[in-house]
Formats: structure tokens, sequence, C-alpha cells
């Protein structure tokens, strides 16, 4: 089964290990190797700080990885609407998504929409999208604490599908290699960091119970508050299914 | 006075050599002058409805101005055509993005390649070869250096390395908002199942526009502009059959008040791009272009009016000193307060444009004044010697020009609290050159004749002179017998007059539209009629329609209202409305809806259920840059919180008819009405904009104005009867200024001359200098009183003597100023127009409607005060050619004065 991360729930942990000489590519491998959930079902709280104003909106995510090398995603709002996004992730390709509106009108969204906010929120639907360890050349470029933790600052630029963000710095945890933080440059400039917070163990898998997206500038962010998780269950694959979601 | 006349009297030289360096140093200040025609100085900061637009517009953005340009080609659809429209975009938004590390390193280059020394301009845009944007810049900077081929100059590349620093500090503003067009707008498309949203034209990696080539490139490109509704007339124009001609490129500024700067750049990057054809527009051009055109003929015209009035002087006075002294105070004072204005870096407005030409009628009529009564006091001098006469002349005339320049200066004074920047500036400027003018005549003239020798080359052509100006005196012979044996007649059709022109008064159009001022061939009324019939107006205003709820836009029935408003404003019915396309928050949605339905444009409007307008928000791709709940594409449409939809209404001038404030107070009147009688009740609306705001501020200019004519009515009764204490007399001395106030506008009404912010500076103007007619005629009637002539014969002595000289001055600024009469330009035709106007009718005023005014009310001007020293004068004046007959009443004034002046002493 191919290895994979999201870059909004970093679901993949891995047992702390010597880092020493290692290389950028060889770290995020570390973190990249750990064994991942078969499948996750997660309620998530979505508030969205802007302009003075917080949004509230909450949805359903279930993940299930295939055995065909790509990993499925379903996010189901329950408020304020009944949005639904699917996600197909492919190895040295772009995702699919497809978008259901609540009168069960489905869409697909093109790669080329992918640098844009998913329901006004600070990610991005890139963000949303599973990534290969492959897609991306690492450099290790320094140390750094994030959240509180000693971390591997490791620089990262994408090399396969479209490109959203110029690069994006990982801060994986020294002692575990959990990635702390991600830091996504856009347009030459710092443009937001992710931060991952309360990581907790479930089932044996570190599991981030708060997860922040922060505009560098300060002017906005996206809390996701993970209100529950369960990994490991059975999700039926057609659920998956582009035809499911009407 | 007294001391400083003898002041300059004993050291003559030092007084024109301290004039003369004040005069160089501050010449030096006209090099700091800084036009500035930004729409920012003539706003109402302080006002409310400002304060609110002010508000709205941090909210919204500067969307309801803009400047829009028309781009066509002949050939408009080829691969080349779109390269050219691509390089003036590119062009444009150097202005819009600014990269401050691509920017250092153009000029360091620029810098290191000028350094070497002489080169081509070949060379050096070979040196740029692979920066086409960058070498455009230079070619158009070298361009207005006049450079055309050859060899830069080492001054041409000091001026273009400051012109190119001066760009990029430009580009660093980031003025330009946004640019939208063909070439830049995204759209919704919802083709085969998929959501995107597509630029009309793509960019590769680099960022470069994707031109189209070949026909189903071109194709599919048009297939694109029109499968939404809402881009046309918004960024395509068709000819009537649906060809697509025109490409509009609307550009919205961070801030429209100060967009005077990026305006300017715009109409360079556009005249630099001749090969295609474009129409600029919108409301920040439309003031350059004022200001170019008062600038340019001004520029022109006030040497011929100065020609003019230094012909006048020469016939008045017939000498060198007669034409030099005069001269050089207009001169001087212009000179002095334009660089006074330079150093403390106050900028012309285009209201500003008009000081010089008010310090060349105060210079012209002060010069005058002060050399008439050398002249008249000639045989005085020459009796009591050069020095002493010179003292005892001067020092009486400097005190009354003193005076009535007071009484100007107070006048001008009271718009140093106006609400509009530029008439504050105005007022304080204007009211700072009087008194500059006042002491300059009141030195350069005397210090002058000190130094000339005193002797009377004019006096020998007495006779010619005379027999030239012989209908003078045959006019005031018959002022003088009409207001004296038929004063009751004279005042019957005064009174008629009056009537009359109140009927003209009711007739009279208080209403202000910059485009009236120029020729209906001009190219700003012709592109403005243009741009409206190809996209609609030029410019628009703001309704905002509050659903009174947050998320409340969201709401089918809320967007069907705004479309079944905009349905009304656009309708036919309604033309007189003006408005010549709408934009709103509902477009998106239609796009939306239209695009989630495969794009048919049948579902090209509001959905009813509430769930798909949320989920289209939900899912509308847009960039949210300074994360504040909205898309940035949505910011002009709708507040953060989803409550308040603006609805921007483009003001279309149709069939060429221009709308002024008075067409857009009924435009505002009538959106308003309806929106009262159809709005549901828990909907409440606003309107503002920039339309608005100039309604606002032409009410505060004429307003101003028309407060500044009163009070100067009441500064000439309070002086009036601080000369005379007579409160009969003080209420006497308002009737001239007061008939030709009404006059006046009674023949603007009835010629259809408008009352708007260039005629209501005018007749403060004007009125401003005609203040002093009045106060001559009082006392020196008042002084042929106190000398025991009867009231006949005191007015028609009067007459006689300050007539003469009122009709000199009122000549000497009547023919300067028809000159203005040649301008193309309609403000300095009505300048020149309404200046003879209000001259002939203050003149008449004075010599004889006041005259038989006191035939009438038999009111007894004999004071106590009237010196005894002037008793000896009326001989005198008798003996003195027409233009210093009038001499002896300075005298008698002045006496008059410093006797007030003691006697309020003694009082204390």
């Amino acid at each position: 089964m191919r290895n994979k991360f999201f870059l909004v729930f970093v679901l993949i942990f891995f047992l702390a290990q010597s880092a020493f000489a290692m290389t950028g590519r060889e770290i995020m491998e570390k973190s990249d190797d750990l064994p991942e959930a078969d499948t996750a079902a997660s309620k998530v709280l979505m508030l969205i700080h802007k302009g003075g104003r917080v949004l509230e909106k909450e949805f359903i995510m279930q993940m299930k990885q295939f055995e065909n090398d790509e990993d499925k995603a379903l996010i189901a709002f329950i408020r304020p609407t009944q949005i639904k996004l699917l996600t197909h992730s492919h190895k040295g390709r772009d995702d699919d998504q497809w978008l259901r509106l609540s009168s069960g009108r489905v869409k697909r969204i093109a790669s080329s929409s992918k640098d844009k906010p998913f329901v006004n929120s600070h990610f991005y639907y890139e963000d949303l999208t599973s990534v290969d360890i492959d897609d991306y050349e690492y450099k290790l470029i320094g140390e750094e604490e994030a959240v509180g933790e000693p971390c591997y600052k490791v620089e990262g630029v994408k090399v396969v599908g479209e490109k959203v963000y110029d690069k994006v710095i990982f801060y994986p945890r020294k002692s575990d290699y959990f990635v702390n933080r991600v830091d996504f440059y856009k347009d030459g400039e710092f443009h937001k960091f992710l931060e991952n917070y309360h990581v907790k163990k479930i089932d044996g898998i570190l599991t981030p119970h708060k997860a922040v997206m922060e505009l560098a500038d300060g002017n906005g962010k996206t809390e996701l508050i993970l209100k529950g998780i369960k990994y490991n269950i059975d999700i039926d694959s057609v659920k998956f299914k582009k035809e499911a979601l009407r | 006075m007294n001391r400083y006349i003898r002041f300059v009297l004993n050291h003559p030289i030092a007084m024109l050599v301290g004039c003369l360096i004040i005069t160089v140093i501050l010449s030096a200040g006209i090099t700091k002058l800084r036009f500035d025609t930004s729409i920012a100085t003539f706003l109402p900061k302080s006002d409310a409805s400002y304060k609110y637009y002010d508000r709205v517009k941090k909210v919204y953005g500067d969307v309801d101005t803009f400047v829009i340009l028309s781009v066509s080609h002949a050939h408009l659809w080829r691969h080349d055509t779109f390269k050219k429209i691509d390089q003036l975009l590119v062009d444009l938004e150097a202005y819009q993005d600014f990269d401050n590390k691509l920017e250092s390193r153009r000029m360091e280059r620029l810098s290191a390649v000028l350094a070497k020394g002489r080169i081509s301009g070949e060379a050096l845009f070979a040196e740029f070869e692979n920066d086409p944007s960058f070498q455009r810049l230079l070619r158009r900077k070298l361009s207005l250096l006049g450079w055309h081929n050859g060899v830069i100059g080492s001054r041409t590349a000091g001026n273009l390395k400051e012109k190119v620093a001066a760009a990029a500090e430009l580009k660093s503003s980031e003025m330009i908002d946004d640019i939208i067009s063909p070439f830049t707008i995204r759209d919704i498309s919802g083709e085969n199942d998929m959501l995107q949203e597509v630029r009309l034209i793509e960019t590769d990696d680099a960022g470069s526009r994707i031109l189209p080539e070949g026909r189903a490139a071109f194709d599919n490109f048009i297939s694109r502009l029109k499968r939404n509704p809402v881009f046309e007339k918004g960024i395509y124009a068709t000819d009537g059959q649906g060809n697509i001609t025109d490409f509009g490129f609307i550009i919205r500024f961070q801030d429209i008040s100060d967009s005077d700067p990026i305006a300017r750049e715009i109409l360079e990057i556009v005249e630099s791009h001749d090969e295609l054809d474009i129409i600029v527009q919108g409301e920040p051009i439309v003031y350059i272009w004022m200001n170019n055109y008062m600038q340019r003929d001004l520029s022109r015209l006030v040497p011929l009016v100065m020609l003019v009035a230094v012909i006048i002087f020469f016939i008045n006075f017939r000498s060198l000193r007669g034409v030099v002294l005069p001269f050089l105070t207009l001169g001087m004072s212009t000179i002095w307060i334009l660089g006074l204005m330079g150093y403390l870096g106050v900028n012309i407005t285009t209201v500003g444009v008009s000081i010089p030409v008010l310090m060349i009628a105060v210079g012209s009529s002060y010069g005058i004044h002060i050399l008439n009564q050398y002249y008249a006091d000639f045989d005085l001098i020459s009796r009591e010697g050069k020095r002493t006469g010179l003292h005892h002349s001067m020092s009486h005339i400097a005190v009354t020009v003193l005076l009535t320049g007071l009484t100007t200066f107070v006048a001008f004074m009271t718009l140093a609290t106006h609400q509009l920047a530029a008439i504050r500036d105005w007022g304080i400027f204007c009211a700072l050159g009087i008194i500059f003018a006042v002491i300059i005549s009141a030195t350069i003239i005397p210090a002058g004749l000190e130094l000339m020798p005193h002797r009377l080359l004019g006096r020998n052509k007495k006779r010619e002179k005379e027999k030239r100006f012989g209908f003078i005196e045959s006019a005031i012979g018959l002022m003088a017998k009409v207001s004296i044996t038929h004063y009751g007649k004279v005042l019957a059709v005064v009174f008629l007059l009056i009537i009359a022109s109140v009927f003209g008064l009711f007739r009279l159009n208080v209403e202000t539209e910059l485009l009236q001022y120029f020729k209906k061939n001009d190219q700003i009324r012709t592109t403005a009629s243009t741009i409206g019939d190809k996209f609609g107006g030029r410019w628009g205003f703001m309704i905002l329609i509050d659903s009174g709820e947050a998320d409340g836009v969201k709401s089918p029935e809320f967007l069907k209202t705004i479309e079944d408003f905009r349905v009304w404003l656009e309708a036919e019915a309604n033309s007189d409305l003006c408005i010549g396309r709408t934009d709103a928050f509902s477009d998106f949605i239609k796009t939306m809806h239209m695009a989630m339905h495969n794009d048919d444009p049948a579902y090209f409007k509001v959905p009813a259920s509430k769930w798909d307008i949320m989920d289209y928000l939900e899912i509308f791709s847009g960039t949210d840059a300074n994360s504040d709940g909205r898309v940035d594409r949505f910011e002009a449409y709708v507040d953060p919180f989803f409550q308040t939809c603006n609805v921007i209404a483009r003001l279309n001038q149709k069939n060429g008819k221009l709308i002024g404030s008075a067409g857009l107070k009924h435009i505002f009147n009538r959106v308003s009405i309806h929106l009262d009688d159809t709005l549901p009740e828990k909907y409440s609306y606003r309107i503002t904009g920039h339309p608005k705001m100039l309604i606002k501020s032409v009410d505060y200019i004429v307003g101003g104005q028309l407060q500044s004519l009163f009070l100067t009515f009441g500064v000439i009764a309070v002086v009036v009867l601080l000369l005379l204490r007579n409160f009969r007399a003080a209420l006497l001395s308002l009737i001239p200024m007061s008939v030709a106030v009404i006059i006046n506008f009674g023949i603007m009404g009835w010629s259809g001359i408008r009352l708007d912010i260039a005629t209501s500076i005018i007749a403060a103007i004007t009125i401003g200098i005609g203040v002093d007619d009045t106060i001559h005629f009082l006392n020196t009637f008042r002084c042929y009183r106190k000398w025991g002539e009867d009231v006949d014969t005191a007015i028609q002595k009067t007459l006689q003597v300050a007539g003469k000289a009122i009709i000199f001055t009122s000549m000497a600024l009547i023919c300067g100023f028809s000159v203005l009469v040649l301008s193309p330009f309609k403000p300095l035709v009505l300048f020149g127009l309404l200046m003879a106007v209000t001259m002939v009718a203050t003149t008449l005023g004075a010599l004889v409607v006041l005259p038989a005014a006191i035939k009438l009310t038999r009111v007894k001007l004999i004071g106590q005060t009237c010196p005894q020293a002037a008793s000896s004068r009326p001989l005198v004046i008798k003996e003195t050619q027409p233009a210093t007959r009038f001499a002896g009443i300075w005298v008698s004034l002045i006496s008059l004065i410093r006797q007030q002046i003691k006697e309020g002493i003694n009082e204390k």
C-alpha cells in the first residue's frame, strides 16, 4: 500500500528515531513510512474567523484507503448546508474532486480550482487532497520549535501535478516525526501556516484534536476541532463512488 | 500707513530692491508649485453624507468612480492586435502589483547604463531587450522629455532617471486596485458537469497570458465572452448586430480621491499605445482634462489680458511710468502669492487657477487708483516739493487702497472655514494676494515715483485725450442729468429691472455639470457619449439595500427584490433616470445558477431555493485575500455579513443630454420615491456615491460663494457706517451692489447662464473688486456737501470726479477680461462676460442708481468729519484731466479716515 499523509489531519505517526545526518527526504520518509489507519471517520467543527465574525460549520469526514493505490475521502457537511465533497487521490497525477450540492446536483471540481478556498475557509481544495511522498522534493533547512515541540524544518517543493504553493515547510517533531506545523508559501511570500494541537493517541494513532490554519498576516484563521474520530472501522466503499453522491 | 509711506519715500531704492529680492525669492517658489486636480480637494469631508460615503467605500471599495477604456482596432480579431492589447494591459498592471525587487533591479541597471556616458536611445532600449514592459516605459518617458531618436543627452538622461524613479514610486503605491477586462476576468463555467472558474484568457506558468491564435481560438474566446450576459456592456461592446467591436477596461483605484497621479499615468500609457483605438473616460480623467484646458487657455490668454490692461494703462496715463508701475504691481502680486503657495506646498486646484486672474484684476485696480492720485495731485506735488507732495498724496491713497483691500480681504477670508479644501485654500490665498497687492502697490508706485523725475509728459496731450474720452464726458453728463432730474424714473426703471431680474432669478438654473464647460464637439463630451453608448456610462452611484439581518442577502426573496429594482432602474419607461447599466451581487448567484445547469442561459436567474444560494456561496471558489468573509469579487457588492447589497448604477447621458447636479437630484429623488413605495418594510436603503458628493460639493461651493458675496455687502455697510457714521448712508451703500447682483443673476437667469461652481466664483471675484465704487462715490458726495454744495451740484461734481475714476478702472478690467471670450473653454468665456456685466452693473449702480436714491431719500450725508484740509481740493480737481480729476476724493477720504482715527483715539 502506498503511504500518504493528509496535510490537514496528519494522521500518520512514527516512533522517535535518531535523525543523525538524515536528509530532508529521509526525515519525511520516516514520517511517511509509519503505518496508518485503513479507514477513519471523524466529526469536525469548523470555525472560520473572518472580519471579526466567526462562522461555524460542521462536517463528517470519512476516509478509506484502497488497494488499487488510491485513497478516497468524503466530507459531508451537516450545517449550515448539506454539501458533500468527494476526493479520489491518485499517485502521480492530480486528484479528482466532486461536489454535491444540497439539491443533489453533482459537479466535478477542476484541477485549476485547487488553489481556491474550501467553503470559504482558509483551507484550499488542494489542502484537502492527500500528499504522496514523491510529489515533493525535500531539503532539511534546520531545526526549530513548533507548537512548543522541537522539530526539524524540512522544505518541500511540489514536483508532481499542479503546483499551488511555491513551497511548503514541514515541521516534523524530533520525538516522533509527527508533523506539528506546515508553512505554506505562495506567490513568493509566506502565505499561511497549519498547526496541530492537543495531539493524542487514539487506537495507537497520534491524532491532533485541533488544527488551525492561519494566514501569515494574522488576518484570519480557520480552526478544525475534532469532536470524535474512529479508526479502522468498516466503511462501505460504495459511499466513495461518485454516483453515490447523487 | 502714513509712516510707512514716509519710510518708502525716504528709502525708495532699498524698498524697490527689497521688493525685487522678495520677488526673486518667491519666484523660485513658483517652480515648486504643483497642480492638484484630484477629486479630494472638492469633497466635503466634514459633511455627514461624506462620512457615510467614506464608510461605504471602506466596506465596498471605490467602486462607483473609475477610469474606463474602450479598446478597439480595425483588425480586432488578430493575434498581433491581441498582443498589442496585452501590452497595454501589462503596462497598466505594473501600477497594480508592485514588484519591489524587479523595480530595484531595473533602476540599478538603468543607472549603470546611463552612468557609462552618452548613449543612443536604441542602445539603451537594447539593454532592456528582455524587459519589454520597462522598455516601453523608457520610450514613453523619453518621448515626454522631447527625445525622439539619436543620442540621449546628459540632461535628458538625468530627467529620464527622475521620471522612471517617479514612475516606480507611483507603482509602489499600487494605486490601481483592479483592472476588469476580457483579458483578466474570470468566469464560472459548468460545462460538461465540470464546475470551474475560468479565465477567458488563460495564463502560463510564468503568468503571461496565452493569447488566442487562429480562428478556432478566437471563436472560443468570443463564445466564452458571450456566454455570460453580465459581460455585455461590462467588458465588451457590440455594434448592434451582436458583433463585438470594443473591449472595456474598467480600472478601479484604491482611493479615487487621490487618483490624480495615476490617472495622469494612465493617460500617458494610453497615448503611448497609439496603434490601438482607445477611448479613455472617467471622472478622474475629466478633472485632468478640465485642468489642462484651463492651464492651456490661461497661459495663452492671461498674457493677452495683461497686454490689454497695459494698453488701457497707457491710454489712461500716457506715460511710461503709467504703464510700468501698475504692471509691476500686478506682476509682483501674482509672483508673490503663487511663490508663497509653492513654498508652503499648497497646490493649485481647479479653482485656484483663477488666482493669477484675480491678481491681475486687483493689481490693476490698485495700481490705477494710486497712480491716478499722483496725476491728480501733480500740481500739489509740484507746489509742495516732490517728496513732501508725494508723501501727502501717497499716504492718502494708500490708506484708501488699504481700506478697500481689507474689505475684499475680509470677503475672501470668510471662505477660510469652508467645507471644501479647494475653496478654503482659494479663499485664504486670494485674501493674502489682496494684501500683497495692497503692500506692493503702496510700495512700488511711491518708491518708483520718488526715483523718477517729476514731470508730466502726458499733459501736453491733454487736449487729444479729452477729445478721445469725450464720450465719457457725455456719458457722465447724461448720468448726472438722468439721476438728478429723472431720479424717480431712474428708480422706476431700476425697480422694473429688478422685477424682471427677480423673474430671471426664478429661471436661474443652479446646476453644475463639468462636461457643460466644454463645447459639444469637444473630445471630453464626445468620448463621454461614446462610452455611455458602449458601456452604459462613465460613472455611477450606489444604492445600498439592507436586508435587515445577517445573511439576509442569501434569501431568494431579497435577491428578487434587488433584481426587480434593477429592472425598474434600467427600464425604457424610466429613461429620465439615465441608468446605462447596473451591477449587483445577484449577478454572481445568477451566473453560478447557470453554471450549475451546464451553462444553460435559461438559468441565468435567481434560484428559487435558499439552499441553492447558500451552496453556491459555499462553493464559490474565489479568493478572499483580506479574509473579511467575502470572496474578493463580492466585495464591491455585498458587506462581510451578507446583510446589505450594493447596487451600482452607472449613469449614462442618453442622447448626448448631460447630467448636471439638478439632474442628479432628480434621479436620486425618483429612486428614493420608488424604493419608499416598493421596498418591503423589513428592508431599508441609502443612496451614496461620487455623484451624490458632487451635488454636496456644488451646494457648498455655490452656497459658500453666495455667502461670501452677501458678507461682502455687510463689510461694505460696516465700512461706510464707520466712515460716515450714518446708518441710512450705510444702507444706501448697499443699493448699487444689490442692484448689480440682482441684475447680474437676472441676466444669468434670462440668458440661461447657470449658477454653478464657475459662475458663483466669478460673481464673488467681480463683486469683490467692485466694492470700492460705492465708497468712492459716497465719500466724494459727502465732502462736496460738506463744502457747501447742494445735493444736485454735489451729485454732478461727484460724478465728474469719482465717476470718471470708476469708469476708467472698470474699463481696464472689462477690456482686459473681454479677451477671455476668445477661449474655447466656457468657464473662461463666462468669466469675461460676467466680469463685463458686473462691472457695468456696479458702475451704473454707483453712478446712476445711488445718486437717484440719494435724491429720493434726501439722506443727509453732511457729516461733521469732512476734513477741512480737503476744502481747497475741488478747484484742483476741476482743473485736472479726466483721469486725474477724482484725486480730490482720495484726499477727502483719507483726511476723513485720519480724522476718524484721531477722534476714535480722543474718544478713548
